[in-house]
């Protein structure tokens, strides 16, 4: 397989990238499946498709042969799993490019990912749990005139869709370019300063066609930044300011506001404490190189997320926060300490506390000087300028502590305050929803290779679907084995026939790079977020198999 | 080299990565053509307040159809500039370029260029469609000069020798004022865009349809022109219709039907001064005219 996939790769590589010195090399990649069979059950809202079975499935291929690499993705959704975005159907190839790497320079033809800085000025990127591939269909050239200093250039349209096997490109191109610099890199009299400095700046433009016939639409939108990293011991703080100039779409109403993004990262490491406080201000900073696009698509930059992704399944799938695209002020504090062993407070192994609060909130909207008839800016929005309209408040605290050789337990507390008028995520509750949550994640190793690992989960609250419970047990027979059951109670449901049990059970199989995994059971809708990026998830029914492999 | 490379590398970039800025984003519904405003025409211009119209007397429009080759043209476009001096204010002469026939040309009309005489072609699309349809019209244009005073018809002619101009236009102008203009012109000299406001108000109950039309004339202009045998250079053609607010030679509706007397309907129009002209070398004439009749209600002189 390998040797076919290099020939393949070879032969249309070979005619631009002749060399005699390409010889051997090496092949990376991955696979993953994605099997369901699904069946109709009213009462939690899961529908089968007419298939009943679904699939998605890719495999990455990458070959490396010195300073040349070239590569591609294989996908295919026949048809896409549920809850996946429709438009992704058929096989066919839906990632390839060629690549030089040099010393002084680097460049990529076909597709691509990459980002500037934070991201919110341009980061292209791909989320397959998502759904969430904007890669870029172009050239990009990366250069290192001395030490110290890179300079990137990006061009090309981004994917849109992948129908039939095909990929959609965007109709809009995306034009980019960034540098970079190291000071103490750059400067050698610097390079041993404790005093790290780097400092980049960045200008991205899209270009659409347009044809309105009530608005002069800008086919031409920038947005423009620049960013500073500082170091120094333990202590760090990284800053993005970004500005884009007019960018009327049908997500904003077509307004001509410009728009800002601007993040603060300050904080302070040490052994056993960690201190981060992130400062963002967003305002109109949803950047597409299609304006009439809405959705997870086609997205030039990204909205970075200043509220922790839970992992445990009741506080991270009921009411996760997504950045508001239209705009927010958003500050986060994270302390992890961990209270030194041997200690009576720490204990035997010491004591890990992790404290995370973070708050956003709507941002003030001044419009005192508009006159939106004639420029339609309908407010000017300025940097932290935050009102108390309360968009998410998440309070969580988690106590992790190994108590001795075979026990291993971890409390966690979360607190949450959602506007569910600004991201809504339940048909069952308007405005607030307040909701307190408690996880126990207990640990017992059994023997050696054998672990048993239970969750018990509880969220309370008085509005949306009411209280629920969660439990897991996990089961691990290292290295190969593992079997869970998970069970969620919607017991507070003040509709007691809709009181139900989501009842999963999972069985695992690990061997070398593979993973193979089978669930089978029901699984409630939700919302599922990666990194401040959410798309809903359906009710389910049926049999999950998943696979994955590395190579 | 490797400096050359990436100098050459960050201009090429932020060359490629334009914007483009807009202050006027509103597209205003209009007909008008607003580019000719220099600034945001939805927020910044400001349409003037018409207030009460003194005016009680009734204006002549004197279209005299001429030629350069028309020999006999200059002591009838002498006449009319002396009717036009006699009644100032009152009467506006109108010198259109244009033949008796199809084409609205005639050899009266015929240029020449590239040579050193009569080189210049004074007719424009609007003279050319003005004169070819009175001419299909059957109304008396027969040849140059001849014109039309108010454009009144008498023994079924609207068209007469110059010699009838002066008793003519003595009637029109005591004849009844049953409609009357004003009009106000904003002219923004960077763009050349001149924008024109007419109130036409109805002053009498009255049936019909009604049209407006702007001439736009040319003050003076110095060139060739034949006068009784005799070719002469700088002759000093007067009042040159130019052209027509819009390139409409017969105008747009005001009105139509049974129309009540003190009925004022504003309207709003955009021209362009030709390249070389200001508002110093040029009027407009503002008139309204009855479509059945083609005959000439009132008409203005406006000057910007």
């Amino acid at each position: 397989m390998k040797k076919v996939l290099l020939g393949i790769l070879l032969g249309s590589c070979l005619g631009v990238f002749a060399q005699p010195s390409l010889s051997g090399g090496q092949v990376t990649g991955n696979h993953e499946t994605t099997f369901q069979y699904l069946n109709t059950d009213t009462i939690i809202g899961a529908f089968a498709p007419e298939q009943k079975v679904v699939m998605n499935s890719y495999t990455n291929v990458n070959y490396i042969n010195g300073k040349f690499a070239a590569g591609m993705r294989l996908e295919s959704y026949l048809p896409a799993i549920a809850g996946y975005p429709a438009f992704y159907s058929g096989t066919g190839v839906g990632y390839k490019y060629l690549q030089y790497n040099g010393d002084f320079v680097s460049f990529t033809a076909g597709n691509f990912y990459d980002q500037f800085g934070s991201g919110m000025i341009f980061r292209s990127y791909t989320e397959p749990a998502l759904g969430l591939d904007n890669v870029m269909n172009g050239a990009s050239i990366k250069v290192r005139p001395v030490n110290g200093i890179e300079l990137k250039g990006v061009y090309g349209r981004q994917r849109f869709n992948f129908a039939d096997g095909q990929v959609i490109w965007s109709e809009g191109i995306v034009r980019g370019l960034d540098a970079d610099v190291n000071f103490n890199d750059l400067i050698p009299s610097f390079s041993e300063s404790k005093l790290k400095i780097t400092a980049g700046a960045s200008i991205v433009s899209k270009y659409q066609p347009a044809n309105n016939d009530t608005l002069r639409i800008p086919k031409n939108v920038a947005a423009y930044g620049g960013r500073i990293s500082l170091r120094y011991s333990g202590f760090f703080m990284d800053a993005e300011y970004i500005h884009k100039i007019n960018d009327p779409t049908q997500l904003n109403g077509y307004v001509y506001n410009t728009g800002h993004g601007a993040l603060i990262n300050v904080g302070y490491s040490r052994k056993g404490l960690g201190i981060n406080l992130t400062a963002k201000s967003l305002d109109n900073m949803v950047f597409r190189s299609d304006r009439v696009v809405e959705g997870n698509q086609l997205f030039i930059n990204y909205l970075p997320a200043t509220s922790n992704m839970h992992t445990y399944i009741l506080p991270g799938t009921l009411y996760p926060y997504a950045p508001n695209f239209a705009g927010e002020i958003g500050y986060q504090l994270d302390v992890l300490y961990k209270i030194p062993k041997k200690t009576k407070l720490g204990g035997k192994y010491g004591t890990d506390l992790n404290l995370n609060v973070s708050v956003a909130t709507d941002r003030v909207r001044h419009t005192s000087s508009e006159n939106f008839d004639v420029d339609r800016i309908s407010y000017e929005g300025r940097p932290f300028d935050m009102t108390d309209s309360l968009f998410n408040f998440d309070f969580n605290l988690n106590i992790t502590r190994k108590l001795n050789k075979k026990w291993k337990v971890a409390a966690t507390y979360y607190h949450f305050i959602f506007n569910n008028d600004v991201n809504k995520v339940t048909n069952f509750a308007s405005g607030y929803i307040k909701s307190d949550i408690i996880v126990l994640d207990v640990t017992y190793k059994i023997a050696r290779k054998h672990t048993l690992r239970v969750e018990a989960q509880n969220l309370w609250t008085e509005k949306d679907r009411g209280d629920w419970a969660a439990f897991l047990a996990e089961y691990t027979f290292a290295p190969h084995w593992f079997v869970a059951v998970m069970d969620q109670w919607n017991y507070g449901n003040s509709n007691e026939n809709q009181r139900l049990h989501f009842v999963l059970g999972s069985v695992g199989y690990l061997t070398g790079n593979s993973r193979i995994a089978v669930s089978y059971g029901k699984q409630r809708e939700g919302i599922l977020c990666i990194g401040g990026v959410c798309r809903p998830v359906p009710a389910t029914n049926g049999l999950t198999f998943n696979f994955t492999h590395t190579f | 080299m490797k400096e050359l490379f990436v100098l050459s590398a960050i201009v090429l970039g932020f060359g490629l990565v334009s914007c483009d800025k807009i202050s006027n984003p509103v597209i205003v519904q209009t007909t008008l053509d607003t580019s000719l405003y220099p600034g945001n025409f939805a927020g910044t211009y400001v349409f003037p307040t018409f207030g009460p119209n003194t005016n009680t007397q009734k204006n002549v429009m004197l279209e005299d159809f001429t030629g350069h080759k028309c020999t006999f043209c200059p002591p009838a476009a002498t006449e009319a500039a002396n009717i036009e001096d006699a009644n100032a204010g009152r009467v506006f002469v109108v010198s259109i370029h244009g033949g008796a026939s199809n084409s609205g040309i005639t050899d009266f009309q015929v240029s020449f260029p590239g040579t050193s005489k009569y080189y210049t072609d004074h007719t424009t699309p609007e003279t050319r469609e003005i004169s070819s349809n009175f001419f299909q019209m059957g109304v008396g244009f027969s040849s140059n000069p001849q014109g039309m005073v108010n454009r009144i018809t008498k023994d079924g002619a609207m068209f007469t020798n110059a010699g009838n101009w002066a008793p003519w236009t003595a009637e029109e102008l005591d004849a009844e004022l049953q409609v009357n203009i004003q009009a106000v012109a904003n002219y923004y000299p960077s763009t050349g865009g001149v924008f024109i406001h007419t109130e036409t108000e109805f002053m009498e109950d009255i049936d019909g349809e009604y049209n407006i039309v702007i001439y736009a004339i040319e003050n003076k202009r110095i060139d060739w022109q034949l006068d009784g045998g005799v070719d002469i250079e700088n002759y000093e053609h007067h009042n040159v219709l130019i052209g027509c607010v819009f390139g409409e030679a017969f105008g747009r509706l005001v009105t139509s039907g049974s129309i009540q007397a003190g009925t004022k309907i504003e309207q709003e129009f955009t021209y362009e001064v030709p390249d070389g002209l200001t508002n110093d070398d040029m009027h407009f004439i503002v008139f309204v005219y009855d479509k059945a009749t083609f005959e000439v209600m009132q008409a203005i002189k406006l000057e910007f």
